[in-house]
Protein backbone atom coordinates (compact mmCIF):
# COMPACT_ATOMS: atom_id res chain seq x y z
CA UNK A 1 0.00 0.00 0.00
CA UNK A 2 1.77 3.46 -0.87
CA UNK A 3 1.81 6.17 1.88
CA UNK A 4 -0.78 8.19 1.36
CA UNK A 5 1.39 10.53 3.90
CA UNK A 6 4.62 11.31 3.89
CA UNK A 7 6.00 9.34 7.05
CA UNK A 8 7.44 12.71 9.04
CA UNK A 9 4.48 14.20 8.94
CA UNK A 10 2.23 11.48 10.22
CA UNK A 11 4.78 10.89 12.78
CA UNK A 12 4.15 14.45 13.82
CA UNK A 13 0.23 13.92 13.72
CA UNK A 14 0.87 10.80 15.42
CA UNK A 15 2.70 12.20 18.86
CA UNK A 16 0.52 15.25 19.02
CA UNK A 17 -2.96 13.40 19.13
CA UNK A 18 -1.46 12.10 22.20
CA UNK A 19 -1.52 15.72 23.67
CA UNK A 20 -4.58 15.51 26.17
CA UNK A 21 -7.69 17.25 24.73
CA UNK A 22 -6.45 17.13 21.34
CA UNK A 23 -8.20 14.68 18.83
CA UNK A 24 -7.02 13.66 15.46
CA UNK A 25 -8.77 16.48 13.79
CA UNK A 26 -6.42 19.03 15.61
CA UNK A 27 -3.49 17.12 15.46
CA UNK A 28 -3.25 17.37 11.81
CA UNK A 29 -4.41 20.89 11.76
CA UNK A 30 -1.65 21.57 14.10
CA UNK A 31 1.13 19.86 12.14
CA UNK A 32 0.11 21.07 9.04
CA UNK A 33 0.23 24.71 11.04
CA UNK A 34 4.16 23.76 12.06
CA UNK A 35 4.87 22.49 8.59
CA UNK A 36 4.05 26.02 6.86
CA UNK A 37 5.81 27.91 9.93
CA UNK A 38 9.18 29.77 9.24
CA UNK A 39 12.58 27.13 9.98
CA UNK A 40 12.92 29.67 12.92
CA UNK A 41 9.61 29.23 15.04
CA UNK A 42 9.40 25.41 14.14
CA UNK A 43 12.67 25.05 15.77
CA UNK A 44 11.88 27.22 18.64
CA UNK A 45 9.43 24.58 19.17
CA UNK A 46 11.18 21.75 18.84
CA UNK A 47 13.64 23.31 21.09
CA UNK A 48 11.24 24.01 23.88
CA UNK A 49 9.76 20.34 24.11
CA UNK A 50 13.29 19.06 23.99
CA UNK A 51 13.93 22.09 27.06
CA UNK A 52 11.36 21.07 29.75
CA UNK A 53 12.57 17.79 29.55
CA UNK A 54 16.88 18.42 29.75
CA UNK A 55 17.05 21.70 31.33
CA UNK A 56 14.71 20.92 34.08
CA UNK A 57 14.50 18.91 37.31
CA UNK A 58 13.42 18.48 41.14
CA UNK A 59 15.40 21.18 43.28
CA UNK A 60 16.93 18.67 45.80
CA UNK A 61 16.00 20.64 48.73
CA UNK A 62 12.63 21.68 48.23
CA UNK A 63 11.38 19.21 45.41
CA UNK A 64 10.06 22.55 43.15
CA UNK A 65 10.50 21.97 39.30
CA UNK A 66 13.26 23.81 38.77
CA UNK A 67 16.32 24.85 36.00
CA UNK A 68 19.33 24.89 38.42
CA UNK A 69 19.62 22.37 41.44
CA UNK A 70 19.23 23.96 43.98
CA UNK A 71 16.26 25.96 42.64
CA UNK A 72 16.81 29.88 42.74
CA UNK A 73 14.21 30.03 45.86
CA UNK A 74 16.92 28.26 47.86
CA UNK A 75 20.17 29.41 46.66
CA UNK A 76 18.82 33.30 47.10
CA UNK A 77 20.03 35.29 50.04
CA UNK A 78 17.08 37.02 50.03
CA UNK A 79 14.84 34.42 51.54
CA UNK A 80 14.77 33.37 55.08
CA UNK A 81 15.54 29.22 55.32
CA UNK A 82 13.96 29.49 58.93
CA UNK A 83 10.17 29.52 57.41
CA UNK A 84 8.91 26.76 55.24
CA UNK A 85 6.11 26.24 53.22
CA UNK A 86 4.84 23.68 52.38
CA UNK A 87 2.70 22.97 49.01
CA UNK A 88 1.20 19.66 47.12
CA UNK A 89 1.84 21.01 44.01
CA UNK A 90 4.48 23.53 41.84
CA UNK A 91 1.54 25.04 40.80
CA UNK A 92 0.96 26.47 44.70
CA UNK A 93 4.17 27.87 44.91
CA UNK A 94 3.27 30.26 42.03
CA UNK A 95 0.40 30.93 44.09
CA UNK A 96 1.85 32.16 47.09
CA UNK A 97 4.70 33.87 44.96
CA UNK A 98 2.46 36.33 43.38
CA UNK A 99 1.42 37.47 46.55
CA UNK A 100 5.05 39.01 47.01
CA UNK A 101 4.39 38.82 50.44
CA UNK A 102 6.00 35.82 51.55
CA UNK A 103 9.82 35.53 51.98
CA UNK A 104 10.54 32.18 53.30
CA UNK A 105 11.08 28.86 51.71
CA UNK A 106 9.24 26.16 50.21
CA UNK A 107 8.67 22.38 50.27
CA UNK A 108 6.68 20.31 47.34
CA UNK A 109 5.06 17.27 48.46
CA UNK A 110 3.89 16.43 45.08
CA UNK A 111 0.62 15.52 46.19
CA UNK A 112 -1.73 14.91 49.17
CA UNK A 113 -2.34 11.58 51.06
CA UNK A 114 -5.58 10.40 49.32
CA UNK A 115 -6.06 6.24 50.02
CA UNK A 116 -8.87 5.87 47.54
CA UNK A 117 -6.24 6.95 44.77
CA UNK A 118 -3.45 4.91 46.48
CA UNK A 119 -1.60 7.89 47.80
CA UNK A 120 0.17 6.85 50.94
CA UNK A 121 2.61 9.24 53.22
CA UNK A 122 5.17 7.65 51.57
CA UNK A 123 4.22 8.34 48.22
CA UNK A 124 4.75 12.07 48.91
CA UNK A 125 7.71 14.21 49.47
CA UNK A 126 7.22 13.74 53.36
CA UNK A 127 10.65 11.71 54.70
CA UNK A 128 12.55 14.48 52.92
CA UNK A 129 10.62 17.37 54.79
CA UNK A 130 10.78 15.78 57.86
CA UNK A 131 14.89 14.92 57.45
CA UNK A 132 15.07 18.75 55.88
CA UNK A 133 13.40 20.05 59.57
CA UNK A 134 15.76 18.17 61.42
CA UNK A 135 18.83 19.57 60.34
CA UNK A 136 18.26 22.17 58.82
CA UNK A 137 17.71 24.73 61.01
CA UNK A 138 13.89 25.58 60.49
CA UNK A 139 11.87 27.34 63.36
CA UNK A 140 8.50 27.28 61.21
CA UNK A 141 6.45 25.06 59.13
CA UNK A 142 3.73 26.36 57.18
CA UNK A 143 1.21 23.83 56.08
CA UNK A 144 -0.12 25.06 53.10
CA UNK A 145 -1.84 22.06 51.81
CA UNK A 146 -5.46 22.81 49.72
CA UNK A 147 -8.41 23.34 52.23
CA UNK A 148 -9.75 20.06 51.91
CA UNK A 149 -10.37 16.58 53.18
CA UNK A 150 -7.03 15.44 51.83
CA UNK A 151 -5.20 18.44 52.77
CA UNK A 152 -6.41 18.18 56.39
CA UNK A 153 -5.34 14.68 56.37
CA UNK A 154 -1.74 15.24 54.81
CA UNK A 155 -1.36 18.56 57.29
CA UNK A 156 -2.10 16.22 60.52
CA UNK A 157 0.35 13.38 59.67
CA UNK A 158 2.78 16.11 59.06
CA UNK A 159 2.28 18.01 62.40
CA UNK A 160 2.39 14.72 64.14
CA UNK A 161 5.13 13.99 62.47
CA UNK A 162 7.17 17.40 63.39
CA UNK A 163 5.82 18.19 66.13
CA UNK A 164 8.29 17.01 68.96
CA UNK A 165 11.31 18.71 67.09
CA UNK A 166 10.49 21.91 68.87
CA UNK A 167 9.76 23.58 65.77
CA UNK A 168 6.56 25.88 65.02
CA UNK A 169 3.79 24.08 62.87
CA UNK A 170 0.85 26.16 61.36
CA UNK A 171 -1.66 25.95 59.03
CA UNK A 172 -3.20 28.63 56.66
CA UNK A 173 -6.13 29.97 58.07
CA UNK A 174 -9.50 29.36 56.69
CA UNK A 175 -10.19 32.18 54.78
CA UNK A 176 -9.51 29.64 51.72
CA UNK A 177 -13.23 28.47 50.23
CA UNK A 178 -13.23 25.13 51.90
CA UNK A 179 -12.55 22.60 49.70
CA UNK A 180 -10.86 24.72 47.19
CA UNK A 181 -7.72 24.92 45.53
CA UNK A 182 -4.51 27.14 46.65
CA UNK A 183 -3.64 27.12 42.66
CA UNK A 184 -7.35 28.78 42.03
CA UNK A 185 -7.31 31.27 44.85
CA UNK A 186 -6.64 35.26 44.66
CA UNK A 187 -3.82 36.94 45.94
CA UNK A 188 -5.41 38.66 48.52
CA UNK A 189 -7.04 35.16 49.55
CA UNK A 190 -3.98 33.61 49.76
CA UNK A 191 -2.04 36.77 51.92
CA UNK A 192 -4.89 37.01 54.05
CA UNK A 193 -4.92 32.84 55.12
CA UNK A 194 -0.57 33.63 55.19
CA UNK A 195 -1.41 36.35 57.89
CA UNK A 196 -3.97 34.53 59.94
CA UNK A 197 -2.36 31.19 60.12
CA UNK A 198 -2.59 29.19 63.70
CA UNK A 199 -0.45 26.61 65.08
CA UNK A 200 -1.41 23.18 64.63
CA UNK B 1 -46.40 28.24 53.20
CA UNK B 2 -48.69 26.06 50.56
CA UNK B 3 -48.77 25.20 47.34
CA UNK B 4 -50.33 26.99 45.45
CA UNK B 5 -49.46 25.22 41.62
CA UNK B 6 -47.40 22.79 39.84
CA UNK B 7 -46.03 22.83 36.15
CA UNK B 8 -44.20 19.89 34.50
CA UNK B 9 -42.79 20.19 31.32
CA UNK B 10 -41.91 16.28 30.04
CA UNK B 11 -42.31 14.79 33.17
CA UNK B 12 -43.76 11.17 32.94
CA UNK B 13 -46.88 11.02 31.00
CA UNK B 14 -46.87 14.88 30.89
CA UNK B 15 -45.72 16.59 27.68
CA UNK B 16 -46.72 20.00 29.51
CA UNK B 17 -49.50 20.81 32.37
CA UNK B 18 -49.74 23.36 35.24
CA UNK B 19 -52.49 22.26 37.89
CA UNK B 20 -53.36 24.76 40.56
CA UNK B 21 -53.85 23.87 43.67
CA UNK B 22 -56.88 25.15 46.05
CA UNK B 23 -56.02 25.47 49.94
CA UNK B 24 -56.15 22.40 52.40
CA UNK B 25 -56.91 19.27 50.69
CA UNK B 26 -56.82 18.18 47.29
CA UNK B 27 -57.53 14.60 45.77
CA UNK B 28 -56.25 13.50 42.29
CA UNK B 29 -59.17 10.60 41.61
CA UNK B 30 -58.39 8.87 38.40
CA UNK B 31 -57.84 5.50 37.05
CA UNK B 32 -54.40 3.20 37.80
CA UNK B 33 -51.79 4.97 35.15
CA UNK B 34 -53.31 7.75 34.69
CA UNK B 35 -50.97 9.85 36.40
CA UNK B 36 -52.46 10.94 39.50
CA UNK B 37 -48.95 9.51 41.00
CA UNK B 38 -46.73 11.65 38.93
CA UNK B 39 -48.24 14.93 40.24
CA UNK B 40 -47.02 13.56 43.89
CA UNK B 41 -43.84 13.02 42.66
CA UNK B 42 -42.97 16.06 41.28
CA UNK B 43 -44.03 18.02 44.18
CA UNK B 44 -41.52 15.26 45.95
CA UNK B 45 -38.66 16.03 43.53
CA UNK B 46 -38.79 19.65 44.06
CA UNK B 47 -38.89 19.52 48.07
CA UNK B 48 -36.68 16.97 48.85
CA UNK B 49 -34.58 16.39 45.34
CA UNK B 50 -34.90 12.72 45.16
CA UNK B 51 -37.87 10.23 43.87
CA UNK B 52 -40.67 8.84 45.54
CA UNK B 53 -39.56 5.98 42.69
CA UNK B 54 -37.25 6.73 39.95
CA UNK B 55 -34.05 5.18 40.57
CA UNK B 56 -32.56 7.03 37.72
CA UNK B 57 -33.67 10.73 36.91
CA UNK B 58 -34.05 9.50 32.82
CA UNK B 59 -36.73 7.47 34.18
CA UNK B 60 -39.07 10.76 35.26
CA UNK B 61 -38.42 11.79 31.83
CA UNK B 62 -41.40 11.38 28.77
CA UNK B 63 -40.96 9.15 25.97
CA UNK B 64 -38.82 10.49 23.45
CA UNK B 65 -37.65 13.78 25.53
CA UNK B 66 -34.14 14.45 26.53
CA UNK B 67 -35.18 17.24 29.46
CA UNK B 68 -38.07 17.72 31.59
CA UNK B 69 -39.28 20.23 34.30
CA UNK B 70 -40.76 20.25 37.31
CA UNK B 71 -41.85 23.21 38.92
CA UNK B 72 -43.88 23.98 42.14
CA UNK B 73 -45.36 28.05 42.81
CA UNK B 74 -45.61 28.37 46.89
CA UNK B 75 -46.92 30.82 48.67
CA UNK B 76 -46.19 32.50 52.51
CA UNK B 77 -48.10 33.73 55.02
CA UNK B 78 -47.54 37.15 54.30
CA UNK B 79 -48.38 36.44 50.16
CA UNK B 80 -45.22 36.33 48.20
CA UNK B 81 -45.07 33.90 45.59
CA UNK B 82 -41.95 32.10 44.18
CA UNK B 83 -42.11 29.38 41.74
CA UNK B 84 -39.01 26.34 42.69
CA UNK B 85 -37.88 24.69 39.60
CA UNK B 86 -35.92 21.60 38.85
CA UNK B 87 -34.59 20.86 35.37
CA UNK B 88 -34.16 17.02 34.56
CA UNK B 89 -31.84 15.72 31.95
CA UNK B 90 -31.65 12.42 30.10
CA UNK B 91 -28.08 11.57 29.27
CA UNK B 92 -27.97 11.00 25.43
CA UNK B 93 -25.85 8.05 24.44
CA UNK B 94 -22.13 8.74 24.24
CA UNK B 95 -22.54 12.42 25.79
CA UNK B 96 -21.58 13.14 29.49
CA UNK B 97 -24.23 13.15 32.42
CA UNK B 98 -25.75 16.36 32.86
CA UNK B 99 -26.51 17.16 36.36
CA UNK B 100 -29.47 18.52 37.31
CA UNK B 101 -30.07 22.57 37.52
CA UNK B 102 -31.93 24.26 39.87
CA UNK B 103 -34.10 27.62 39.76
CA UNK B 104 -36.05 29.81 41.37
CA UNK B 105 -38.35 32.56 40.05
CA UNK B 106 -36.55 31.55 36.77
CA UNK B 107 -33.11 32.73 38.20
CA UNK B 108 -30.23 29.76 39.12
CA UNK B 109 -29.60 28.61 42.62
CA UNK B 110 -28.39 25.72 43.92
CA UNK B 111 -29.51 22.81 44.71
CA UNK B 112 -29.47 23.75 48.33
CA UNK B 113 -31.76 26.95 47.90
CA UNK B 114 -34.34 25.08 46.53
CA UNK B 115 -34.36 22.25 48.21
CA UNK B 116 -35.69 22.05 51.42
CA UNK B 117 -38.13 25.39 50.92
CA UNK B 118 -41.08 23.38 50.53
CA UNK B 119 -41.28 20.42 53.49
CA UNK B 120 -43.56 17.77 53.02
CA UNK B 121 -44.08 14.61 54.50
CA UNK B 122 -44.78 11.82 51.95
CA UNK B 123 -46.77 8.18 51.98
CA UNK B 124 -45.97 5.96 48.67
CA UNK B 125 -47.14 2.69 48.66
CA UNK B 126 -43.70 1.29 48.47
CA UNK B 127 -42.60 2.81 51.70
CA UNK B 128 -45.21 -0.20 53.53
CA UNK B 129 -41.85 -2.00 53.07
CA UNK B 130 -39.65 0.76 55.51
CA UNK B 131 -40.15 -1.37 58.12
CA UNK B 132 -39.01 -5.36 56.82
CA UNK B 133 -36.15 -3.47 54.38
CA UNK B 134 -32.15 -3.13 54.89
CA UNK B 135 -31.68 -0.64 57.69
CA UNK B 136 -29.99 1.54 55.01
CA UNK B 137 -33.09 2.46 53.61
CA UNK B 138 -34.61 3.58 56.93
CA UNK B 139 -31.31 5.67 57.57
CA UNK B 140 -31.88 6.88 54.50
CA UNK B 141 -35.55 7.96 55.65
CA UNK B 142 -33.99 9.67 59.06
CA UNK B 143 -31.46 11.50 57.37
CA UNK B 144 -33.78 13.06 54.86
CA UNK B 145 -36.11 14.09 57.35
CA UNK B 146 -33.39 15.58 59.55
CA UNK B 147 -31.89 17.25 56.77
CA UNK B 148 -35.12 19.36 56.30
CA UNK B 149 -34.44 21.01 59.32
CA UNK B 150 -30.68 21.12 59.39
CA UNK B 151 -28.49 21.60 56.40
CA UNK B 152 -25.51 20.87 58.36
CA UNK B 153 -27.12 17.48 58.45
CA UNK B 154 -26.45 16.83 54.49
CA UNK B 155 -22.92 18.55 54.79
CA UNK B 156 -22.08 16.53 57.38
CA UNK B 157 -23.64 12.95 55.92
CA UNK B 158 -21.42 14.08 52.70
CA UNK B 159 -18.26 14.53 54.75
CA UNK B 160 -18.47 11.69 56.25
CA UNK B 161 -19.26 9.53 53.03
CA UNK B 162 -15.82 10.95 51.65
CA UNK B 163 -14.11 10.13 55.02
CA UNK B 164 -15.58 6.00 55.35
CA UNK B 165 -14.59 6.09 51.25
CA UNK B 166 -11.02 6.97 52.39
CA UNK B 167 -10.95 5.32 55.24
CA UNK B 168 -12.21 1.97 54.00
CA UNK B 169 -9.27 2.63 51.33
CA UNK B 170 -6.48 2.45 53.89
CA UNK B 171 -7.90 -0.29 55.93
CA UNK B 172 -7.80 -2.52 52.59
CA UNK B 173 -4.65 -1.58 51.79
CA UNK B 174 -3.35 -2.72 55.28
CA UNK B 175 -5.09 -5.89 55.10
CA UNK B 176 -3.67 -6.29 51.61
CA UNK B 177 -0.07 -5.02 51.93
CA UNK B 178 1.64 -3.89 54.83
CA UNK B 179 -0.05 -3.29 58.10
CA UNK B 180 -1.05 0.15 58.69
CA UNK B 181 0.77 2.50 61.30
CA UNK B 182 -1.39 4.30 63.99
CA UNK B 183 0.22 7.82 62.91
CA UNK B 184 -1.61 6.86 59.20
CA UNK B 185 -4.88 6.01 60.55
CA UNK B 186 -5.67 8.60 63.01
CA UNK B 187 -6.27 11.37 61.26
CA UNK B 188 -8.97 9.29 59.48
CA UNK B 189 -9.80 8.11 62.97
CA UNK B 190 -10.15 11.38 64.60
CA UNK B 191 -12.54 12.42 61.44
CA UNK B 192 -14.85 10.09 61.39
CA UNK B 193 -15.19 10.50 65.71
CA UNK B 194 -16.06 13.77 64.91
CA UNK B 195 -18.82 13.39 62.26
CA UNK B 196 -20.38 10.44 63.99
CA UNK B 197 -20.55 12.22 67.49
CA UNK B 198 -22.57 15.02 64.68
CA UNK B 199 -24.60 12.46 62.96
CA UNK B 200 -25.69 9.93 65.38
CA UNK B 201 -26.92 12.66 68.01
CA UNK B 202 -28.78 14.62 65.61
CA UNK B 203 -30.45 11.36 64.56
CA UNK B 204 -30.85 10.39 67.87
CA UNK B 205 -32.21 13.84 69.19
CA UNK B 206 -34.96 13.91 66.05
CA UNK B 207 -36.23 9.99 67.24
CA UNK B 208 -36.47 11.16 70.85
CA UNK B 209 -38.65 14.30 70.03
CA UNK B 210 -40.98 12.46 67.60
CA UNK B 211 -41.58 9.03 69.90
CA UNK B 212 -44.70 10.82 72.31
CA UNK B 213 -46.04 11.92 68.86
CA UNK B 214 -45.16 8.49 66.98
CA UNK B 215 -47.28 6.49 70.37
CA UNK B 216 -50.04 8.84 70.10
CA UNK B 217 -50.66 8.46 66.36
CA UNK B 218 -50.11 4.68 66.28
CA UNK B 219 -52.43 4.06 69.34
CA UNK B 220 -55.05 6.50 67.40
CA UNK B 221 -54.52 4.21 64.16
CA UNK B 222 -55.44 1.39 66.11
CA UNK B 223 -51.60 -0.39 66.91
CA UNK B 224 -50.60 -2.23 69.66
CA UNK B 225 -50.24 -0.38 72.99
CA UNK B 226 -46.49 -1.28 73.35
CA UNK B 227 -45.43 -0.38 69.94
CA UNK B 228 -42.39 2.13 70.17
CA UNK B 229 -39.60 3.37 68.18
CA UNK B 230 -35.96 4.17 69.24
CA UNK B 231 -32.42 4.89 67.76
CA UNK B 232 -30.22 2.41 67.93
CA UNK B 233 -27.18 3.71 67.75
CA UNK B 234 -23.50 2.06 68.88
CA UNK B 235 -22.97 4.06 71.66
CA UNK B 236 -24.64 6.26 73.77
CA UNK B 237 -24.37 9.36 75.92
CA UNK B 238 -26.28 12.68 74.60
CA UNK B 239 -23.46 14.65 75.46
CA UNK B 240 -21.40 15.27 72.72
CA UNK B 241 -18.06 14.48 74.44
CA UNK B 242 -19.21 11.35 76.23
CA UNK B 243 -20.48 9.87 72.75
CA UNK B 244 -17.20 10.47 71.32
CA UNK B 245 -15.31 9.20 73.87
CA UNK B 246 -17.63 6.12 73.33
CA UNK B 247 -16.84 6.03 69.52
CA UNK B 248 -13.14 6.34 70.26
CA UNK B 249 -13.48 3.06 72.20
CA UNK B 250 -15.26 1.14 69.95
CA UNK B 251 -12.83 2.27 67.61
CA UNK B 252 -10.02 0.82 69.61
CA UNK B 253 -11.71 -2.44 70.55
CA UNK B 254 -12.88 -2.69 66.90
CA UNK B 255 -9.81 -2.57 66.07
CA UNK B 256 -8.39 -5.73 64.91
CA UNK B 257 -11.70 -7.04 63.11
CA UNK B 258 -11.80 -3.92 61.07
CA UNK B 259 -7.88 -4.74 60.34
CA UNK B 260 -8.77 -8.30 59.07
CA UNK B 261 -11.75 -7.06 57.21
CA UNK B 262 -10.80 -4.36 55.36
CA UNK B 263 -13.98 -2.30 56.35
CA UNK B 264 -14.90 0.39 58.74
CA UNK B 265 -17.11 -1.01 61.41
CA UNK B 266 -17.69 1.71 64.23
CA UNK B 267 -20.26 4.65 63.15
CA UNK B 268 -23.77 6.17 62.04
CA UNK B 269 -23.19 3.70 58.60
CA UNK B 270 -24.15 0.72 60.94
CA UNK B 271 -26.75 2.32 63.33
CA UNK B 272 -30.71 1.55 62.73
CA UNK B 273 -33.98 3.38 63.45
CA UNK B 274 -35.69 0.60 65.05
CA UNK B 275 -39.34 0.06 65.27
CA UNK B 276 -40.25 -2.68 68.17
CA UNK B 277 -43.17 -3.86 70.11
CA UNK B 278 -40.71 -4.62 73.54
CA UNK B 279 -37.80 -6.36 72.58
CA UNK B 280 -39.36 -7.55 69.19
CA UNK B 281 -38.48 -5.88 65.94
CA UNK B 282 -41.73 -4.94 64.13
CA UNK B 283 -41.31 -6.42 60.98
CA UNK B 284 -40.55 -10.02 62.47
CA UNK B 285 -43.93 -10.80 63.14
CA UNK B 286 -45.92 -8.14 61.89
CA UNK B 287 -48.94 -8.29 59.34
CA UNK B 288 -48.50 -6.07 56.04
CA UNK B 289 -51.17 -4.09 57.45
CA UNK B 290 -49.56 -3.92 60.72
CA UNK B 291 -46.36 -2.28 59.29
CA UNK B 292 -48.49 0.10 57.32
CA UNK B 293 -50.24 1.43 60.57
CA UNK B 294 -46.84 1.75 61.91
CA UNK B 295 -44.94 3.55 59.14
CA UNK B 296 -48.17 6.06 58.80
CA UNK B 297 -48.24 6.80 62.42
CA UNK B 298 -44.28 7.49 62.03
CA UNK B 299 -44.97 9.91 58.83
CA UNK B 300 -47.90 11.60 61.32
CA UNK B 301 -45.20 12.30 64.12
CA UNK B 302 -42.41 13.22 61.63
CA UNK B 303 -44.84 15.72 60.57
CA UNK B 304 -45.87 17.03 64.00
CA UNK B 305 -42.05 17.46 64.64
CA UNK B 306 -41.67 18.98 61.21
CA UNK B 307 -43.97 21.67 62.63
CA UNK B 308 -42.49 22.35 65.78
CA UNK B 309 -38.82 22.95 63.86
CA UNK B 310 -39.97 25.28 61.66
CA UNK B 311 -43.59 26.84 62.33
CA UNK B 312 -45.42 25.42 59.79
CA UNK B 313 -46.91 22.45 58.79
CA UNK B 314 -45.77 20.25 56.17
CA UNK B 315 -47.73 19.72 52.99
CA UNK B 316 -48.58 15.85 53.25
CA UNK B 317 -48.53 13.78 49.96
CA UNK B 318 -50.65 10.44 50.34
CA UNK B 319 -50.03 8.50 47.43
CA UNK B 320 -53.14 5.49 47.42
CA UNK B 321 -53.05 4.90 50.79
CA UNK B 322 -56.52 5.36 51.90
CA UNK B 323 -57.67 2.11 49.38
CA UNK B 324 -55.22 0.04 51.78
CA UNK B 325 -56.82 0.88 54.85
CA UNK B 326 -59.82 -0.41 56.74
CA UNK B 327 -62.95 1.96 57.11
CA UNK B 328 -61.66 2.79 61.05
CA UNK B 329 -58.36 2.96 59.98
CA UNK B 330 -58.87 5.80 57.13
CA UNK B 331 -61.14 7.55 59.63
CA UNK B 332 -58.15 7.75 62.07
CA UNK B 333 -56.07 9.09 59.12
CA UNK B 334 -58.50 11.56 57.97
CA UNK B 335 -58.53 12.86 62.16
CA UNK B 336 -54.99 13.23 62.51
CA UNK B 337 -54.55 15.55 59.08
CA UNK B 338 -54.51 18.84 60.71
CA UNK B 339 -56.98 21.40 59.80
CA UNK B 340 -54.63 23.72 58.36
CA UNK B 341 -52.52 21.61 56.61
CA UNK B 342 -52.00 21.64 52.60
CA UNK B 343 -52.55 17.57 51.75
CA UNK B 344 -52.21 16.03 47.70
CA UNK B 345 -53.82 12.41 47.68
CA UNK B 346 -54.90 9.92 45.08
CA UNK B 347 -57.86 7.55 44.68
CA UNK B 348 -58.90 5.78 42.29
CA UNK B 349 -62.14 6.62 43.31
CA UNK B 350 -63.85 8.84 45.13
CA UNK B 351 -65.96 7.04 47.65
CA UNK B 352 -62.38 5.64 49.17
CA UNK B 353 -61.90 9.10 50.39
CA UNK B 354 -63.84 8.72 54.32
CA UNK B 355 -67.29 11.84 54.45
CA UNK B 356 -65.17 14.10 56.48
CA UNK B 357 -61.95 14.09 53.91
CA UNK B 358 -64.70 13.84 50.74
CA UNK B 359 -66.61 17.49 52.73
CA UNK B 360 -63.70 19.66 52.88
CA UNK B 361 -61.63 18.09 49.94
CA UNK B 362 -61.11 19.59 46.08
CA UNK B 363 -61.86 16.51 43.99
CA UNK B 364 -59.90 17.12 40.83
CA UNK B 365 -60.22 14.40 38.07
CA UNK B 366 -56.72 13.10 36.04
CA UNK B 367 -56.98 10.77 33.16
CA UNK B 368 -54.30 10.35 30.96
CA UNK B 369 -52.25 12.65 31.68
CA UNK B 370 -54.55 15.21 31.66
CA UNK B 371 -56.01 17.29 34.49
CA UNK B 372 -58.89 18.72 35.60
ZN1 LIG C 1 14.38 24.60 45.98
Amino acid sequence: MPQALARPLARLIDELSKLPGVGPKTAQRLAYHILRASPNDAEALAAAVRSVKTDLRYCSVCFNIAEADPCAICSSDERDRRVVCVVEEPLDVLAIERTGQFKGVYHVLHGAISPVNGVRPDDLRIAELVQRARTAGVEELILATNPNLEGDATAMYIGQLISQNGIRVTRLARGLPMGGDLEYADEVTVSRALEGRRGL
Amino acid sequence: MRLTAIALEDFRSYSSATIALAPGLTAFIGPNGAGKTNLLEAVHVVARGDSSRAGDDAEMIRWGASVARVAVETASEDGASRWLEVTLFAPAPEARRRSRRYAADGAPKRADDVLGAVTVVAFFPQDTDLLASAPAARRRYLDAMVAQIDRAHRSDLRAYARVLEQRNALLRAGRDEEPIPESEIAFWDSELVRLATEISLRRERAVAELRPAFREGAARLGADAGIDVAYAGQVAGSDPDARADGYRRLLAEKRDRERWQGTTLVGPHREDLAVALGERPLPTFASRGEQRTAVLALKLAEAQWLRAHTGTPPVFLLDDVLSELDTARREALAGALPDDAQALLTAAIPTSLPERMRERATLVPVALGAVG
